[in-house]
């Protein structure tokens, strides 16, 4: 399977990068989320980690490190959330974690609203 | 809206098509403007623009074409008004949205945060393809500023409506 790779775009700062490797199991998203077509962009990111975690109990770690993300895109982080959920319980390792600054404690509550959604475990860690 | 606009000073001001590419650079600006104070005022600030003034993208009624491309258009303003700073935006809808908004604003001014951040967890797993998440957009807008919504919906003919939103962040 190979690695799904999304540069940052520095015209378009509204699109995070998005690195998602099969190999280690290592998918981070990193920069700002509120593009306009928000599933469409996400969409790819979703078959990947479906097709990835399809019967069979890969590891995966999943690091956000998005400074900021519309409700759209929150939308879709959901769903991403929910494959990981779903990949876990089949018993596979699956790690989440949510960098965030210090100086952004709304951030707190988003992931605290992500983890009660969700129902997944996810490990806050302040850059 | 009503108020005494004397001693507020104007930070930032636009009025006409709001794209993606006006919506990052006016983004930019207000990180390099807020820069050397608070980063979590700053951070709150960004991210009330953002959802207030994206909404105008998607759901103005007043559409300009640029490109080939339909784009929402209104205005927005971040003003300092002594205690607070107040992020306003302004456009026309439709009617019809402009009742939906009413009843939206109504309902999360009468919600505490908790009460707020349950409906948002609702309110999200409901978004589906075609919704880009106007409601949803505002209740967080509530949750950050910490503020009730201050709106009018002012009706123009029988087609469209002026929406004015402003909501004031704590210094």
């Amino acid at each position: 399977m190979e690695n799904l790779v999304i540069n940052e775009i520095p015209d378009s700062p509204f699109y995070p990068s998005v690195n998602f490797n099969a190999e280690t199991g290592i998918c981070e998203v990193v920069g700002e989320s509120y593009m306009e077509e928000t599933f469409k962009f996400y969409t790819p990111l979703l078959d990947w980690l479906k097709n990835y975690t399809y019967n069979n109990t890969n590891p995966v770690t999943f690091n956000f490190k998005l400074t900021y993300f519309n409700t759209s895109s929150s939308r879709l982080i959901l769903d991403i959330l929910d494959v990981l959920r779903e990949h876990k319980e089949k018993g596979s390792d699956v790690e989440v974690n949510w960098y965030f600054d210090e100086q952004d404690p709304d951030m707190e509550d988003e992931v605290e609203d992500f983890m009660i959604e969700s129902g997944l475990e996810i490990n806050m860690v302040k850059f | 809206m009503e108020s005494d606009h004397s001693d507020q000073k104007t930070i930032l001001a636009y009025h006409g098509p709001i794209d993606m590419d006006v919506l990052s650079f006016f983004g930019k600006m207000i990180k390099r403007i807020f820069i050397h104070g608070d980063q979590s005022l700053s951070t709150r600030i960004y991210k009330i623009y953002i959802e207030l003034v994206q909404n105008i993208s998607y759901y103005s009624a007043e559409m300009i074409s640029l490109n080939g491309h339909k784009i929402g258009a209104g205005a927005f303003e971040i003003v300092d008004t002594g205690n607070f700073y107040q992020v306003r935006t302004k456009n026309l809808v439709y009617r019809a949205d402009g009742h939906k908004l009413l009843k939206n604003c109504s309902e999360i001014n009468t919600l505490n945060a908790k009460e707020l951040r349950m409906l948002k967890r609702m309110k999200r797993r409901e978004l589906v393809q075609i919704d880009t998440g106007a409601h949803i957009g505002l209740i967080h807008v509530g949750l950050l500023a910490k503020n009730k919504l201050d709106y009018t919906v002012e009706e123009m003919n029988n087609d469209y409506s002026l929406f004015n939103i402003s909501i004031n962040i704590k210094k």
